[in-house]
Formats: structure tokens, C-alpha cells, sequence
């Protein structure tokens, strides 16, 4: 795959906190050479001693979140994850965290921990985590074109440009831009 | 659906029911299910405003990647909803304030034990926010940045593609035509599990 890629910087890799510490240490070193863009839940997510061993060696970005799902656990991440905010990434998503309420107490956790905004990339890669992150000023989101459909993606017809993409303008957050989505709502009522 | 509306009776925006329903889905463009029967759960908010004669509805689902929250939504967090559907409303009457239905939504929880209760209140949150933005007749990322204080949200977001689970077959075939796939759309990163 890395070939197909200018660099490896192009790439991110999502071990889906499959490896425990020891496994993690040794890809962890594996990897480094690379340059990925970021190496993503690396070992179990509530492991936080762990995640401070992998940071520790592994000096590329590391990224974290998308399994903690409260501001509780947001803290423990930024006191004992050893993640560092001026590289690493934080993929928390919006509606596993009990939705906005709960996401913006996770933003203001990891902000008053020293991270900016920028370091957000909302896990989903649909409709309303592109709006959240535009509305945020965040750093950045998902897209999910092909999969998990028709939820991931954006409206029908979306264009990616320059690796930017452009929430829509319809009111809320426009499923109704996206046909195979809005049809599946709209069977609920 | 048969509900008394808004123009009809007036008052403040009340929250007429809530409707869900189990969806599964494949993280396969394929539709495969490989890997893990992985289901979420649609929800509707219907509320008590009208545009163009049909009652405004908020839909929210319980993102991807992960299990649908039907029994927590049912059973706990939906009733709680509709409970608290004339207190809703925004301050001026005219529309809904999603923190004060999640404030509603969250009576009666006990610290800790996060489990996946914060997927399902997500989920009716998600739908609370798109129906609000309705009524306010703007799209979330403009409702959401005046709700948060924010000067403004930004017309576009950068954005990376998700993808690149293995296949049970021809994994490193299918894995470099998606990538290439990817770079014909001109997206800058993908990220492979």
C-alpha cells in the first residue's frame, strides 16, 4: 500500500485495540520507521499506563479516543496517557459520547489538559461529525465513502477537494442530501 | 402518523414521540458482514413544528463501528424524552434546546458505569440537534457554532478516508484498488485496520 502513497505520512494505521502492551511495543517499533500519519487505538483504550510505554518510544503521532466515551475517561487519558498534544490525534466520537453535551465536556477536558482543537478528528466519517467538526474548528473528520452504508459518507454528489470536504447547507445536518440514508429514516415513520 | 400539531394548538415546541429501529451494518462496501454483525440504531424525533404541511422530525443514528443502543433507547432514555416534551423548548418557545433535553435525558443517572448509555443518549442527542436546526431552518454546522458561542464554523473541513479492512480473499488485490480508489478522489490519507 505504501507504495501507491508519496509517503508514508499519507497513511494512518488502526490497530482497533487488538494488541496488548507487549504486542503493541513490539509493532509500535515496527512501524516507527514509516512516518505514519498516525498509529491509531493501539491497545486496550482504557489501558492508559500502556499507552504512556507505547509514547514513550514511539515518536511518530499516536491517536486515541474513539473507545472512551466520557469526559471521566477523557481526564484519565490526558493524566496518564503520556500522549503528547503537540502531535498526537484524538478521535473521540461525538454520538458515542453521549452526543454533544458529552463530546464538548470531552473538548474542554483535553483543552484545559493543554491540547488544542486542532488535534480533534471525530471518528464516523458521516454527516454529522462533519458538521461538528466544522462547527468546532476542529481539526479535521473521517470520511467513509464505502463503507458502513448508507450511514458513512456525506451528501450525494459530495466532492472531496484538495482533501477538504464541505458540510451541506440544508437545515440540520441535511441526511436529507443523502437519498439511500434519508429513505431509511423516513421507513420509520 | 397521526399527531396533534403546533399550528393547531400553539405554545411552545413540544416533542410529539420518538420512533427507532435496528439497522445493521457492514463495515464492507461489499455489504459483507465479515468481522463482526455490527448493527446501529436509527432513530426519529418527531416534533410539533410544520414546514410545508408535515411535522419537522430530527433523525440521529448511533454512528458506525460499533452496536445499536435499541434496548437502552426503549426501555430508559426515549421515555425520559417524551416525558419532558413540554419542557424542550428553547427560551423563546420557537424552538428546541438540545442541552436542556439532555439534561432531561440524564434525571436520575449515576456517576461512573458509562458503559454504552452514552451511545444511546447520543444517538436521541443526534437527532435532537439535526430537529432544532431544522426549526431554526439552518444547517447543524451554523446552528451548532451559534449554540457553542463560536464566531463562526468553517466552510470546510479536511478530511480523511476510512477503509482498508482486511478481506477474507484477494485482501492485498481489493486493498490497493480502494487506496487507489481513494486517490482518485483526491482524499490524503487513508487509514488501514
Amino acid at each position: 500500500m505504501l507504495a501507491l502513497l508519496p509517503s508514508g505520512e499519507r497513511l494512518a494505521v488502526d490497530a482497533m485495540n487488538r494488541y496488548d502492551p507487549d504486542q503493541a511495543v513490539h509493532v509500535a517499533g515496527a512501524l516507527a520507521p514509516y512516518g505514519l500519519r498516525w498509529f491509531e487505538d493501539v491497545c486496550d483504550p482504557l489501558d492508559f499506563a500502556a499507552h504512556a510505554r507505547i509514547a514513550e518510544l514511539y515518536a511518530p503521532p499516536l491517536a486515541a479516543g474513539e473507545a472512551l466515551f466520557s469526559a471521566a475517561d477523557a481526564r484519565n487519558l490526558a493524566r496518564y496517557g503520556g500522549l503528547r498534544p503537540d502531535r498526537d490525534v484524538l478521535v473521540f466520537d461525538p454520538a458515542h459520547c453521549y452526543g454533544l453535551p458529552g463530546y464538548l465536556q470531552i473538548v474542554q477536558v483535553m483543552e484545559a489538559a493543554g491540547w488544542s482543537r486542532a488535534a480533534f478528528q471525530p471518528h464516523g466519517g458521516h454527516l454529522f461529525s462533519l458538521h461538528v467538526a466544522a462547527a468546532l474548528g476542529l481539526g479535521g473528520s473521517e470520511a467513509n465513502p464505502h463503507n458502513f452504508q448508507p450511514f458513512g459518507g456525506f451528501a450525494d454528489g459530495a466532492v472531496v477537494e484538495d482533501g477538504f470536504a464541505r458540510p451541506p447547507d440544508a437545515p440540520g445536518i441535511g441526511f436529507e442530501t443523502r437519498s439511500a440514508l434519508h429513505a431509511l429514516f423516513r421507513s420509520l415513520l | 402518523m397521526r399527531y396533534e400539531v403546533r399550528s393547531e394548538r400553539g405554545g411552545a415546541v413540544r416533542i410529539l414521540g420518538v420512533r427507532e429501529r435496528r439497522v445493521p451494518i457492514s463495515r464492507y462496501a461489499t455489504g459483507d458482514a465479515t468481522g463482526g454483525d455490527l448493527d446501529t440504531t436509527a432513530v426519529a424525533v418527531v416534533t410539533d413544528v410544520l414546514r410545508d404541511g408535515e411535522p419537522v422530525v430530527g433523525f440521529g443514528f448511533s454512528s458506525i463501528g460499533r452496536f445499536g443502543q435499541g434496548g437502552l433507547i426503549r426501555e430508559r432514555f426515549a421515555p425520559r424524552l417524551v416525558a419532558a416534551a413540554d419542557a424542550v423548548a428553547s427560551a423563546s418557545g420557537g424552538g428546541i434546546d438540545p442541552f436542556r433535553a439532555w439534561d432531561h435525558m440524564m434525571r436520575g443517572e449515576k456517576p461512573g458505569g458509562h458503559g454504552e448509555r452514552c451511545v444511546a443518549v447520543g444517538t436521541l442527542d443526534m437527532a435532537l440537534w439535526d430537529a432544532a436546526a431544522k426549526i431554526a431552518d439552518r444547517p447543524l454546522h451554523a446552528f451548532l457554532a451559534a449554540a457553542t458561542g463560536a464566531s463562526g464554523s468553517a466552510a470546510r473541513v479536511p478530511v480523511y478516508a476510512g477503509g482498508g479492512y482486511y478481506f477474507a480473499d484477494g485482501d492485498i488485490g481489493r486493498l490497493t484498488d480502494e487506496v487507489r480508489g481513494f486517490l482518485d478522489g483526491a482524499t490524503p490519507m487513508s487509514r488501514s485496520r
